[in-house]
This record gives C-alpha cells, sequence and structure tokens, in this order.
C-alpha cells in the first residue's frame, strides 16, 4: 500500500477545505468542523495538522488580504493538491473495500 | 457602522507575540483575533476572552514556539573565520603604525596584569591540599593591654585548646601548636640550625601533611619526639635511614626521630623542617629550659589552637563559647582584655593582617590596591585600542558596508571585530609574557618575603590563564569597536564617509585621555615624593651615631666570651653587647611597674653593656650610666630616657633618680637618664625605653671600628669567632647600612611606583600619539587650505595641538591635586618624621610628561604641518 497514510483529522481536515473551496483558512476551516461535524478543535492542533499536511505536499498554502476584521493581519489560504486529492481518494477506496467485504448480516445492529 | 473593536487580554497578546515565530505570527494572530472579534458577537465578552486564553495556551507547541526553531545554520563558520583572520592581519599590516602603538601598549600593561594573575594564581591555592580544610579553622586572640599595641594575632594560649577540647560539644579535633623548636641540629661534624613547631599528637589527623615514614596517630605521642622532613633528613645524614635514630638540640635535648615527613608544600602557610611532639612542652618546662607558658592565658606570642569543626556544626556555637572564655580571662587578669575569634584555614593566605604569623602572610588589601593599580593601566591600553580603533572606523567602513550587503549578519560584524582584537591581544600577550620574564624576579627581589608566596618558575597552568587573561582583555578592548562597527548602515558607509557618526564620542575620548595622564601624573608624583622620603630618612638625625659602628649576630653564642676574643684586636676601639640593632625597629618590651603610682605598663627595652651609650654617643643627662658590676647585681639597675621621665609622671629628670621599678617581679633602680633618641624606626615617635643589663637578651655585638681598615679587621674577626663558634660563619654590617635596609621598603615604594608611572605614562603617550596621528590625517584638507590661505608652520601646530595641550594641563592640575591628597593625608600621614610635599617634586612630574606628550603630538603636528598643500588639495 503506497502512498501518504491520513490521520482520521488529517482527513476531516482535508475534505473541509476542499468543501470550503475558495475559502479555506484558519477560522473558515475550524468553524466548517464544528458546525459540520460537532467537533472543537484548537487553532493550535489545526496549525500542526495544517503544517504537517503542507510539509508532506498534500496542501499548499498561499497568503491572502489583510482585513480589518483580523486586525490588519493577512489571512492564509489553503488548497488541497492533487497528491492530497489522491490520498483521499486512496483512503475512501480503502474503506468503501471494507464496507463491500463486512458481510450484509453483520450490518444489522445487534440487540439483545 | 464603524465602532472599535474589543480587545483581547493583552497579557495573553503579548506573551504569544514574545514566543511565537515571526513567519508564523500574521497567519495565527490574525485567526485568533478574527475568532475573537466573532465570539465577542456571538457569545459575549467573558467566554470570547476565555476562548482566546485557551487558544493561545494551546497553541504553546513546538512546531509554534520560537524556542524550537531549529537556527539557521552558517555551513561555512570556518571558511568565514578563516576569511576573518586573514583580513585582520591583513589590516593590521596596513596600518603598521597603530599596530605597533596598540600591540606596544597592550603588551607594557598587560605585563603587569600578568604579575597579578601570577600572584593571585599562587595565593588562592593556599592550603588547599588539607582534606579537611572545609572545617579547619583556627583561633585569633586580640589580647589589649595597656601600653601596649592591641593588634589581632594568629597566636592563642595553648591552655584555650585544652579546654576547647574538654568542653565545647560540636569539634571534632583540637590541635595545639607551638613555635620556637628551634635549634642548633648537632652533625658529626658541626651543627645545622633548625625551624620547626611543636604539634599535639592529632596532628596528621587534622592537617594533610604527607608523613613517609612512621605512624601518623602516635609519632608525636611520647616527649622528646621529633618528626623531620625529607630534605633535613637527607641533609643530617645523606643516604642513611633516620627512623629511630637519637638527635641532639643542644639547648633542647636528645630527641627521638619518629617520622619522616615530606617537606611542607609551597603552598602551605605552615612552614617547618621539624616538628616535636607537644609533651615535649611539658617536658621541657619542667625542667627550667623554657618559660613556663603553655598553659598560661597570658601568652599570647607562642601558641596556636586549630579545630576541626565537627561536619553540620555550625560556626555560632564554636564564637559563642569563645566570647564567653574571652570574658571570662578579662575578668581574671587586671592588665589584660582579651576576645577571640577565628579563621578559617582556607582565608589565611590572603588574609588579614595579623601579628605572630607562624608562615608565609599576605595581606589582600596591597594586592588589591596593586590589582586595582594594574586593571586601570591594562584598561588605558584597552582605552587606546578601541580609541584607535573608532578612530580608523573611516578606514574600515566600506568594507562593513560590502560585507553587510553580501549578507554579513550584525552578529557577523560583530564576531569579525571581537575575533581581530583578540588576534591583537594574543599578540600582545605574547610579547607582554617576555616583559613579565623580565619583570618578575625584579618584582620578587624588591617586595620582602614575596617568595613565600610566588613560586619563581612560571608553571604551564599558568600560561593557559595568561592565555585567558589575554582573551578576556581582548574582549573588553573590542566590544566597543565591534559593537560600533556592527551598527554601522551599509548605505550610509557606502554613500558618504563625513556622515558616519564619527565624532559622537568625542568627550568621552577626551574624558579618558585626561584620565590616563593624571593617573600618569599621580605615579610620577608619588615616586618623587617617596624618594624624597627617603632621601630624608637616609640623612635625618635619628640622635645617635651611625658611622663606624659594626654589628654582629651572636647567633646564641655568649657575648662575653666573645667580647674577651674581640678585644684583643686592636682595630676595635669600643665593644658593648645588646639587644637590639638601634633604629631598626625590632624592639622588645617587658611589663614595667610604678610601685608609687601602683600601675604597669609594657615598655620597651635594650638591653646593653654600659659601653653601649659611649659607642653610640648617646648623651647622659643626669645621674649615670650603670657601673660594670657582678652579674647578681647587674638585673638590679637600669637607665631610663627622658620620654621615660615623662612618662611616669616625674618633672625633672633628677628627680626620677634613685626610684625604683619592679620588672619581672624584681625592683629595679634608675641611675641615670639619657636623652631621647629614635631607636625605633623613623616613622614611629619616640617612645618611652629603658635600659638594663641582662646577658640572656644579648644578641648583638657593637663594635665601634675605624673603617680604612675594614677586609684586614674583618679576617681578625672572623678568627675571634671561630674560637668561640667554629660551626657557623660571622655575620656582620654596619650599622647605617642596616638602618638603609630598614628603609628599603620605601625604596620598594619608589621602585614600584616609579615602573608603574613609567607604564602609565608609556602607555598614555601612546595614546596620545594615535590620537595626534588621527588628527593629523583627518584634518589634512583643513590644513591645506589653511597652509593655502597662508597659516604659517607655527600657526598650525599651535592650531592642532591646542586641544591635546589643554587636556594635559587639566590633568596635570587634578593628578597634582589627587597626589598631593593621598600622599599627605593617607600616606605621609603614617610616618612620624616625614617630609613635606614641595612644588619641585610636583615639576618634576609635570614637566617629564609634558615634555613626552609633546613630543608625541610635536612630532605628528609638525610632519602635517610641514605637508605641501597641493598633495592634500589635489584629489578634491
Amino acid at each position: 500500500m503506497k502512498g501518504t497514510h491520513l490521520g482520521e483529522f488529517q482527513e476531516i481536515v482535508l475534505l473541509t477545505i476542499m468543501v470550503l473551496d475558495d475559502n479555506a483558512y484558519g477560522v473558515s476551516i475550524k468553524r466548517e468542523i464544528k458546525t459540520r461535524a460537532d467537533r472543537n478543535i484548537s487553532r493550535g492542533a489545526l496549525h500542526t495538522a495544517l503544517s504537517r499536511m503542507e510539509e508532506k505536499g498534500l496542501i499548499k498554502s498561499w497568503q491572502g488580504e489583510a482585513n480589518k476584521l483580523r486586525g490588519g493581519m493577512p489571512k492564509r489560504y489553503y488548497e488541497v493538491t492533487n497528491k492530497g486529492v489522491n490520498a483521499l481518494k486512496e483512503a475512501k477506496d480503502v474503506r468503501d473495500q471494507l464496507w463491500n467485504e463486512v458481510p450484509r448480516l453483520r450490518l444489522q445492529h445487534n440487540y439483545g | 457602522m464603524k465602532k472599535s473593536l474589543p480587545t483581547p487580554p493583552k497579557l495573553y497578546s503579548r506573551l504569544f507575540k514574545r514566543l511565537c515565530r515571526d513567519e508564523l505570527y500574521f497567519e495565527l494572530q490574525g485567526d485568533l483575533l478574527e475568532e475573537y472579534w466573532l465570539n465577542v458577537e456571538e457569545r459575549g465578552y467573558r467566554k470570547a476572552n476565555r476562548a482566546y486564553k485557551m487558544e493561545v495556551v494551546r497553541l504553546i507547541r513546538p512546531s509554534v514556539l520560537k524556542l524550537f526553531q531549529k537556527q539557521k545554520k552558517h555551513y561555512n563558520n570556518t571558511a568565514m573565520l578563516r576569511n576573518y583572520t586573514k583580513v585582520a592581519f591583513r589590516s593590521l599590516s596596513k596600518n603598521k603604525l597603530f599596530t605597533f602603538i596598540n600591540i606596544t601598549g597592550l603588551a607594557i600593561g598587560m605585563s603587569v596584569g600578568l604579575l597579578i594573575v601570577n600572584l593571585v594564581f599562587d595565593a588562592v591555592q593556599f592550603d588547599q591540599f588539607h582534606t579537611n580544610k572545609d572545617r579547619l579553622y583556627r583561633v585569633l586572640s586580640t589580647p589589649v593591654r595597656p601600653g601596649l599595641n592591641s593588634d589581632q594575632s594568629a597566636t592563642a594560649p595553648n591552655i584555650l585548646g585544652d579546654q576547647m577540647k574538654a568542653d565545647l560539644p560540636g569539634v571534632d579535633e583540637v590541635v595545639k601548636i607551638r613555635r620556637w623548636f628551634s635549634g642548633r641540629i648537632k652533625m658529626e661534624k658541626g651543627s645545622l640550625f633548625t625551624q620547626g613547631i611543636y604539634a599535639d599528637e592529632n596532628f596528621f589527623d587534622v592537617f594533610s601533611f604527607d608523613l613517609k615514614r612512621g605512624n601518623p596517630s602516635t609519632a608525636l605521642s611520647n616527649p622528646f619526639s621529633i618528626i623531620i622532613t625529607e630534605t633535613l633528613a637527607e641533609t643530617l645524614r645523606p643516604g642513611e635511614d633516620l627512623m629511630g635514630q637519637i638527635l641532639t638540640i643542644p639547648d633542647r635535648g636528645e630527641f627521638l626521630v619518629t617520622g619522616i615527613v615530606a617537606d611542607p608544600p609551597v603552598h602551605s602557610h605552615m612552614k617547618f623542617q621539624t616538628i616535636a611532639s607537644f609533651s615535649t612542652v611539658k617536658a621541657l618546662e619542667d625542667q627550667g629550659i623554657i618559660s613556663n607558658n603553655s598553659q598560661s592565658w597570658e601568652d599570647y606570642s607562642s601558641g596556636y589552637v586549630y579545630f576541626l569543626l565537627e561536619e553540620g556544626q555550625r560556626m555560632d556555637n564554636v564564637q559563642v563559647w569563645l566570647n564567653q572564655k574571652g570574658l571570662d580571662v578579662s575578668n581574671q587578669f587586671e592588665n589584660l582584655d582579651v576576645t577571640f575569634a577565628t579563621q578559617k584555614i582556607t582565608s589565611i593566605i590572603p588574609g588579614k593582617d595579623l601579628n605572630n604569623q607562624i608562615g608565609a602572610e599576605l595581606i589582600p588589601l596591597p594586592i588589591i590596591i596593586l590589582g586595582a593599580i594594574a586593571m586601570a593601566i591594562v584598561l588605558s591600553a584597552c582605552f587606546n585600542y578601541t580609541n584607535l580603533s573608532i578612530a580608523r572606523a573611516l578606514r574600515r567602513s566600506k568594507e562593513i558596508g560590502v560585507r553587510k550587503i553580501v549578507g554579513s549578519s550584525k552578529r557577523q560584524i560583530f564576531t569579525q571585530f571581537t575575533i581581530e582584537t583578540v588576534i591583537v591581544t594574543l599578540i600582545a600577550v605574547f610579547f607582554s609574557y617576555f616583559l613579565f620574564l623580565v619583570i618578575k624576579p625584579l618584582f620578587m627581589l624588591s617586595i620582602p618575603r614575596i617568595d613565600q608566596i610566588m613560586q619563581p618558575e612560571t608553571p604551564p597552568t599558568l600560561m593557559i590563564f595568561f592565555v585567558l587573561f589575554s582573551i578576556v582583555i581582548g574582549l573588553i578592548a573590542g566590544l566597543f569597536p565591534a559593537l560600533f562597527f556592527s551598527k554601522i548602515k551599509p548605505l550610509t558607509a557606502l554613500r558618504n564617509n563625513s556622515s558616519l557618526k564619527l565624532f559622537s564620542h568625542v568627550n568621552i575620548r577626551k574624558a579618558l585621555i585626561v584620565v590616563q595622564f593624571t593617573l600618569s601624573i599621580f605615579f610620577l608624583i608619588t615616586m618623587n615624593v617617596v624618594s624624597k622620603q627617603y632621601r630624608y630618612a637616609m640623612i635625618h638625625d635619628m640622635g645617635f651615631e651611625k658611622e663606624n659602628i659594626l654589628n654582629l649576630s651572636l647567633n646564641g653564642n655568649d657575648a662575653r666570651k666573645l667580647i674577651t676574643e674581640i678585644e684583643k684586636i686592636p682595630e676595635v676601639s669600643k665593644i658593648s653587647a645588646s639587644s637590639m640593632v638601634v633604629g631598626t625597629g625590632a624592639s622588645q618590651s617587658y611589663m614595667i611597674k610604678n610601685p608609687v603610682r601602683n600601675d604597669s605598663a609594657y615598655l620597651n627595652f635594650i638591653s646593653a653593656t654600659p659601653e653601649y651609650f659611649d659607642i653610640h654617643d648617646i648623651d647622659v643627662v643626669a645621674g649615670s650610666i650603670y657601673e660594670p658590676r657582678k652579674p647578681e647585681e647587674r638585673l638590679n639597675r637600669m637607665m631610663v630616657n627622658e620620654k621615660f621621665v615623662e612618662f611616669q609622671g616625674y618633672s625633672s629628670n633628677q628627680e626620677i633618680l634613685g626610684e625604683q621599678f619592679i620588672i619581672n617581679g624584681q625592683p629595679v633602680t634608675v641611675t641615670g637618664v639619657v636623652e631621647d633618641f629614635n631607636f625605633q624606626y623613623i616613622e614611629e615617635p619616640i617612645r618611652s625605653l629603658v635600659f638594663f643589663e641582662s646577658d640572656i637578651r644579648f644578641d648583638f655585638l657593637n663594635l665601634s671600628i675605624q673603617t680604612a681598615l675594614l677586609p684586614n679587621t674583618i679576617d681578625k674577626l672572623e678568627t675571634a669567632w671561630d674560637v668561640v663558634d667554629s660551626e657557623t660563619e660571622l655575620e656582620v654590617k654596619f650599622l647605617d647600612q642596616e638602618l638603609e635596609e630598614s628603609n628599603a621598603f620605601l625604596v620598594i615604594f619608589v621602585r614600584v611606583f616609579g615602573f608603574l608611572g613609567f607604564i602609565a605614562a608609556s602607555i598614555a603617550c601612546l595614546g596620545l600619539l594615535g590620537m595626534a596621528v588621527f588628527n593629523a590625517e583627518t584634518r589634512i584638507k583643513e590644513i591645506g587650505i589653511r597652509k593655502a590661505v597662508g597659516a604659517s608652520i607655527g600657526n598650525l601646530v599651535m592650531i592642532l595641538s591646542k586641544t591635546f595641550i589643554r587636556l594635559i594641563s587639566i590633568s596635570g592640575i587634578v593628578g597634582s591635586f589627587l597626589a598631593y591628597l593621598v600622599l599627605d593625608k593617607l600616606v605621609l600621614a603614617q610616618i612620624h618624621y616625614r617630609v613635606s610635599i614641595g612644588v619641585l617634586e610636583i615639576m618634576t612630574a609635570i614637566v617629564i610628561l609634558f615634555s613626552l606628550a609633546i613630543l608625541a603630538v610635536g612630532s605628528q603636528t609638525w610632519k602635517a604641518a610641514r605637508r605641501n598643500p597641493v598633495e592634500s588639495l589635489r584629489y578634491e
């Protein structure tokens, strides 16, 4: 199994960036995850995930515009690279495969 | 709707700014702020504040913190260092004059520094070899008795040691030591004078002297046991085993050798050739050979008490106990007030100025003064370096500009200039070392007993300290130039030289020149004044005859026997025996009681035969000299000086004749009064003095002789000496010569200050020379224009040297004032018969320095002023 192994949190961040499309930067990523997954993540944790993935080449970033609402400090926008998309797909494939292999019966909830 | 946004908790914002990596700060802080303001709107201040704080705290992680950021590495470090060195050498060789001035100044200045480094290096090693050094102490005492000076003494009554051992908990061991176990050890042929101590049997448990042979715990148990050093054993009986043999010491008895000890280390405050068991003291006292003092609370001249504090014990208990003892003793004795203190063994050297030291001593004060002076001189050399480097900044600023544009950081420029300075000081210390080798023997010669502290050779470890010292000096000297150069802005440096802020420190530089010259003037004046005092001391009429008197040391031989031998020599006209060489300060004292007034005081005495007064030409002003009598009657007569008459409260010299005083429990009658004369140092006022004739106190013979026949006379004296003592050499010295030697410390003063003055003056002049060169160079165009417009050489020289002359004049005034105050109020104030400071001493110092300075400045300005203006203006 070649390619890059993605952690669960990293996968969510990657997907969120893709969802946000042009508007993926620190605050928006954080808020999106909060609304969709009801997960409160710290900016620190997000920073670690983003910087690791950027190091691996899964995302790239560029400096955006400054904004009065940010104390005049520029945003940094993130975008998923092709490598990142591939990694996501790979992760999805693995899961899909596994889902398909699971015996149908097992999928029903056991009561009792 | 514009309203001002609320600010998040400031402390956290500031903390984050401090900790966060610069390249991440905008992104993260921007996000934090945006989130914060959203939160404020959605959830209110309190929650937003809390969330903000939490976010900041959770951002504290390695990937965000500056602390964990990897330093950018300069992989070409060695190459850069090589480059710095190369550039340093190039710039040094390019400015030969400045390099010469800097290296010479630093070398001269550092040589004094090296001397101090050497001295301190030796001094701090003292007594470090004792394993117990951290809890090994000795007791000091301060006996206060009427009529005697009450200085603190390294000694303590031995009986205190006994009581300490018995009464005081918290003390592991107490060692009693006594000095004056000295005497001649009989050899097969002749005898050898040795110096030793008495010590308790636990001596080797407490001190870490290396006992080579013998049992450390029993060697000093029995009376008349002796331990000798290896060197002494080798001298006494070369190649023979002395263990278990008997050594005879004539005045003491026969001793059994129970141990051989390695020679005490150089860095031991205690030095000995022999150690006798302490029990010997009691035995000798019982036999009446030595006076009965070891059990006396009044003995503060020969006993020592060392003790070993129990581990973990505090000194307080011991001090409380000692205070109580001091009170007890003071209550017990009418004329004695004593206090005890303690001193750690490692603080003996360097340590307090104490009486009755057991061996070497080194008082920190002179060392600190010497160190401060040396430091002032070294710093003055450093200052020259700093001053000249910055003055030369014009030439280096382009190089720095280019370096900075190519990518040098401030720190790299700083490093470069620091390295350059250190290279200079390292070269300087090399020369300085040779200077040091020249001045060290002179230093050791001129300061008495320094050889007990300093070793003549220079151990390799010391070299390392020398190099370290020079590096430190380099860092000090280079700090300011390096800071200055690293701050130069590349654009200004490359665009226009003149806009460099070169002259912003002009006033500081001027002030420092004044300080340098003031220091030099001070040293030179001190030298002059002290040499005047020395000359004065030499011609001062001390009130007795100095010429043609030859003093002969008895070295323990019988005075009367020798007198009968010497009387046969025709060149010797008169002979007397006495207890001291007059005028050299080595006086002894006795407790003398006035039975009428019923008070006693310790007063100086000289034991002398009646001829003494005639030989020294001391006039008798009342009564008559005691007559030669039978030995048993001699002690009942005494002569006194006029001061004594006054001190005892008699109104006239006649009145005291026939009065009786009590010395040593014996009544003594005054037979005559002599005129006052200076029997102690010239530094002391004349004090009360008594004369009597006590044979056991004789240490010298005073011979009045005709000098013309001297070599012949000495031969005859030697023949006479050999009759009485065939074992030792004759020791004779002229009185005037001895007086000169007793004033030798003034000569040392003159030498030391003359030397320092010379060094300070040469450094100051070198600095001045450098500044003059710089001044002439920078003003070259001004001079050219002035000359072209019609200024004469004289005018130009005047213009160029005006500032310097003003500065030196200021130093002249300040320096003379300072020297006058210090010398008149502090140094000379200690001396009773002293000279006054005259204009001559001050003027010679000023004239010397002025001519040197004018030579330095004048040569450069003259050169600059004579230049053809065409040359200097052509390039405009």
